[in-house]
């Protein structure tokens, strides 16, 4: 925070009040609006003519929906990690992330529900779930999980966001008419009192301690929709935690990304400093470790033992078909970002930008991996089946829908950062003024 | 196009050579294939007697039965007037033949009987005779039980000069039936009768699994008797174990219908939906507080 000395109140308002977009932006977000119709409009030939417009088939059952799942559930993470694990910690200089986390966590988390209801042939028998779902099946733990931390993501951000709306309201001048109407019926009641703030405090550190333990539920449940089926690759008791550290780490990455972006878009080079590249960094270096150490559980011990049903899993990730996108995953999601960020210099805002973006874009395909190649080693084998059931690659609507669903978390978070400060300037303020008493 | 010509000799060559190869294919194609004509005379207990008539061919190391053959099949000799049945053998290769009742009279007239099956040339096969001499016989199985053993008695009789008498030195196989075959009821492959045209063998096998209510069927048979061919008698007993299903389908588990969920399941997930959901219905009602406290704030 060395440049945060000398910012003042009117400062940090008009740095942080939402802002309009410029050319770059309209670009970004009528790119994203198009990518977005387009996978709507894949999604409109899968329900007109049935799950036959993908490729998925009787052993590739889950395919690159699930695999997008999966990555929207990691990232979804980071909202508990920054926000809540940061606040409870006392993590001083956590306040311009925390914003910024918990748009990506409810962008994130919304797309993983939408995109389970894309996964099935059937959407409208999604009610039967709730009317007639059983407790025992992990898929059911997994709707009330998500839904679960769904809505305390979206109190977190709604909650965090109450003393900037009023802000936002005062200055309406500034931030202009179009979302003057939302402030007023989201926050008119926020007067910023003590005993509101008392509340909200309490508010607030109770959603930080029940969302962790959420989290943690989240990526266990969706690890052990896996590992409670009998499969090669799957049949770990490691899978819980291998899910989670991978979440953590695909959440941080997001996090970086986001954070060398909005810098460069807002000019906020004042707030999210070298400093934060540098803390981050470090954290990402870790859970990077973390992960890799995972990893070398899930595959070494396996494959040193080779038992027979995991033979031709292993050998498909390491020298088979799969083996050019495995060891892209390893490398570029875990160890190049390792190498790059555990020197000082790979810490600064490009190189930290460049590894957060190689981390997301390796556990993309990892979560691909962990899906499909198990799906075409069954236990049995594959007797009289045809060819094409041995393989599988997406078809073109499905790669339209995955890219829609990314595009629109992409389109949310932009969005909100349209309407709302993606940093929190009333805590930015009180962080100046607890910093000025000192 | 020169050197076409003098390509032409060599060309001409392989093709009139590859005309003899294929021409010579053709002509084993011709071959007429063996036909498996077989003949085999059934005698359950207390049943009508059958003749099962079999045709089949080998192919690819497998016999696979031969359709649309027609065969005649006479009794002691190949006459009109001695033709049991004629029939056109259908895709499995397997006809079972009663006799009919105008056959009566010669049936009770001897006790030695021959059935003859002919089939006439055809395309693929020639002319092809199967026939099975039998000597009439019934086989009898009974049973007794002690607190120590459980025994099978099987007697096997034939037709002497209108007499049933003692058929010794036959060789017989006893065993329970079951659903995809027979199970011996010993070690022994075969018995063989003695002198008085019986044999006693012991029952061994305990516990073994019968119907609901324990019983299972004893079967008792020659196999291809050169002599008589096939006799065979069944006897229900109730020597076996009436199975104790498994009913924990319909038990709270985690495999149960969702109205079969474990208690300790609902329990556990239950309290931490209740935890959970608890503390998000409290932390709404503190925001209503917050908008009650905003709201009274002018």
């Amino acid at each position: 925070m060395e440049n945060q000395n000398i910012l003042t109140a009117d400062k940090v308002i008009h740095d942080l009040l939402p802002q309009k977009f410029g050319m770059r932006g309209k670009i970004w977000t009528a790119t994203l609006i198009i990518i977005c119709l387009i996978g709507a409009y894949a999604y409109f030939l899968q329900l007109k003519n049935g799950l036959v417009v993908t490729n998925m088939g009787d052993y590739a059952s889950w395919g690159i929906y699930i695999s997008n799942f999966v990555f929207f559930v990691a990232i979804s993470l980071v909202g508990s990690l920054i926000t809540a694990i940061f606040r409870l910690s006392d993590v001083k200089w956590r306040t311009p992330l925390t914003r910024i986390s918990e748009m990506i966590a409810v962008s994130a988390i919304t797309f993983a529900s939408l995109i389970i209801i894309v996964d099935m042939g059937r959407p409208e028998r999604l009610v039967f779930l709730f009317t007639h779902g059983r407790l025992q099946s992990p898929i059911m733990w997994d709707v009330i999980v998500i839904s679960t931390y769904f809505c305390i993501s979206l109190f977190l951000l709604y909650i965090t966001l109450l003393p900037d709306i009023r802000i936002m309201i005062k200055a309406k001048e500034m931030v202009g008419k179009p979302f003057a109407k939302l402030y007023r019926w989201l926050g008119s009641y926020w007067k910023g009192t003590e005993a509101q703030e008392k509340i909200r405090n309490r508010s607030i550190t109770i959603l930080c301690i029940i969302i962790i333990p959420v989290a943690f539920c989240i990526h266990t449940v969706t690890s052990w929709l896996f590992a409670t089926t009998y499969r090669p690759g799957w049949d770990s008791t490691n899978f819980g935690a291998y899910f989670v550290s991978g979440a953590f780490l695909v959440g941080a990455g997001g996090v970086v990304v986001a954070m060398y972006i909005f810098r460069k878009a807002y000019k906020l080079e004042a707030y999210i400093t070298e400093m934060h590249f540098e803390k981050m960094g470090r954290i990402l270096v870790m859970l990077a470790l973390l992960y890799l150490y995972f990893n070398v559980n899930e595959y070494l011990i396996p494959a040193f033992k080779m038992k027979k049903p995991e033979e031709a899993h292993l050998t498909e990730l390491f020298t088979g078909e799969f083996a050019p996108l495995f060891w892209f995953a390893i490398f570029i999601g875990m160890i190049i970002p390792i190498i790059i960020i555990l020197f000082k210099k790979g810490r600064k805002p490009l190189p930290m930008f460049i590894a957060g973006v190689m981390v997301v874009i390796g556990a993309w395909f990892k979560r691909y991996l962990i899906v499909t190649p198990t799906l075409l080693h069954p236990f049995l084998p594959m007797h009289d089946a045809p060819e094409k059931y041995k393989h599988y690659f997406p078809s073109w609507q499905e790669w339209a829908i995955a890219m829609g669903s990314l595009a629109g978390a992409l389109l949310i978070i932009t969005l909100l950062a349209r309407m709302f400060p993606v940093i929190s300037i009333y805590k930015t303020l009180t962080d100046e003024h607890e910093t000025a008493q000192k | 196009m020169k050197l076409l010509k003098n390509k032409m000799g060599p060309i001409l060559m392989t093709l009139l050579l590859a005309g003899n190869v294929c021409f010579a294919q053709d002509t084993t194609k011709n071959e007429k294939k063996e036909l498996q004509l077989n003949v085999a005379y059934y005698q359950p207990q207390n049943n009508i007697p059958y003749v099962l008539v079999t045709t089949k061919t080998k192919i690819e190391r497998k016999f696979i039965g031969v359709k649309d053959l027609k065969v005649n099949v006479y009794l002691n000799k190949v006459s009109d007037s001695n033709l049991l049945e004629s029939f056109q053998s259908n895709i499995t290769g397997e006809e079972r033949i009663y006799i009919p009742t105008s056959f009566k009279g010669v049936w009770d007239a001897t006790s030695s009987l021959t059935f003859i099956a002919v089939t006439a040339a055809s395309k693929e096969f020639d002319e092809t005779k199967s026939e099975a001499a039998i000597t009439k016989a019934k086989i009898e199985i009974d049973t007794s039980r002690t607190d120590e053993a459980k025994n099978i008695t099987v007697s096997v009789k034939e037709l002497q000069n209108g007499e049933w008498v003692p058929a010794k030195g036959v060789e017989l196989k006893i065993a329970v039936k079951r659903s995809i075959g027979n199970l011996p009821i010993g070690d022994e492959e075969s018995y063989t009768t003695d002198s008085t045209g019986s044999v006693t063998a012991e029952f061994k096998r305990d516990s073994l699994l019968g119907n609901n209510k324990g019983n299972f069927i004893l079967v008792a048979r020659t196999e291809d008797n050169e002599k008589f061919g096939n006799l065979f008698a069944e006897k229900n007993v109730n020597w076996g174990v009436a199975p104790i299903f498994d009913n924990s389908f319909n038990q709270r588990s985690l495999w149960a219908t969702r109205s079969k969920t474990p208690f300790w399941l609902l329990a556990l997930a239950g309290s931490i939906i209740a935890g959970v959901w608890g503390t998000i219905i409290y932390l709404i009602l503190q925001m209503i507080k917050i908008r009650k406290m905003g709201r009274a704030i002018v």
